[in-house]
């Protein structure tokens, strides 16, 4: 019983893992995003006059979007590939 | 010749041109909201319109909680689960259309209520032709959105054949990062005029 447990759990399909990984992915993105958010909104309203701060989070927050989410980086490949 | 008819080699070729032509537009775009940015830089200075700020935080926590919504849409067709991609893209569609309902319908009018019309000096002016110009690109994304969910519905798209999808998920990704840098200038930077 235990043997065939542990050949179920042998066979997961790549492709199954490969969604599995990519929503991770997605997910700890929008996590990042969320904390960037939440941190330049405390930083705006305790200490108004921090403006380079807050465009340090603004371009922080477009490079995660840029990077992970738009995929800026198949630009520069052949052909399609996820 | 419909996209399911081209050979899978023809059609990854065409999809590099694909990309590039969409990244080109995108740029051209990206300096018309630049060019605004600096215009509310210019014309304000140190300063900011009257705004509520947590709105502000709530509708951009919107587009955010969208973005994600897109990505696992792109995510879900990129490895043929049809359902996902149907469930992510919708609520992607109907979170648009909060957010367009929250600037339009609900922070113009507070704005307004506030005396901050678009004939009230530079602030107002500059609020409402940089909120404006973003709306209309959500209101063009969510077009595009739900053309792609249509599509979809139809089985147009395939996990090696969904360009339209992917298309829509950087297009509607850019409106995000837009609003990234038009929050904090119209929210947060500087010091509320007096």
């Amino acid at each position: 019983m235990s043997d065939e447990i542990v050949q179920e759990v042998q066979e997961v399909d790549p492709q199954e893992e490969a969604r599995v990984e990519a929503i991770k992915a997605g997910s700890w993105v929008f996590m990042m995003l969320a904390i960037l958010t939440v941190g330049e909104f405390t930083t705006a309203v305790i200490a108004a006059p921090w403006t380079f701060i807050l465009w340090l989070v603004a371009i922080w927050k477009a490079y995660y979007v840029i990077k992970d989410y738009m995929h800026i980086g198949r630009l520069f490949k052949d052909e399609e590939s996820h | 010749m419909a996209a399911h008819e081209v050979p899978l080699k023809e059609y990854r070729a065409k999809l590099s041109n694909n990309r590039l032509g969409l990244w080109l537009f995108l740029l051209s775009d990206a300096f018309v909201f630049a060019a605004l940015l600096v215009t509310r830089f210019v014309l304000l200075g140190d300063t900011r319109p009257e705004l509520s700020q947590g709105l502000g935080l709530g509708i951009t926590a919107l587009l955010l909680v969208s973005s994600f919504f897109m990505n696992r849409a792109e995510t879900e067709m990129a490895h043929g689960n049809q359902k996902g991609f149907l469930k992510a893209i919708l609520i992607t569609f109907i979170l648009g259309l909060i957010f367009l309902v929250g600037v339009i319908g609900v922070e113009w009018q507070l704005a307004k209520s506030h005396g901050l019309t678009p004939d009230a000096g530079q602030a107002g002016a500059i609020f409402y032709v940089m909120t404006g110009f973003h709306a209309f690109h959500v209101i063009t994304g969510i077009l595009f959105i739900w053309i792609v969910y249509r599509n979809g519905k139809r089985g147009v798209y395939t996990a090696e054949r969904h360009w339209g999808v992917e298309a829509a998920a950087v297009y509607w990704h850019f409106v995000d990062v837009a609003w990234i840098f038009f929050y904090p200038a119209l929210y947060l930077m500087g010091t509320v005029i007096g």
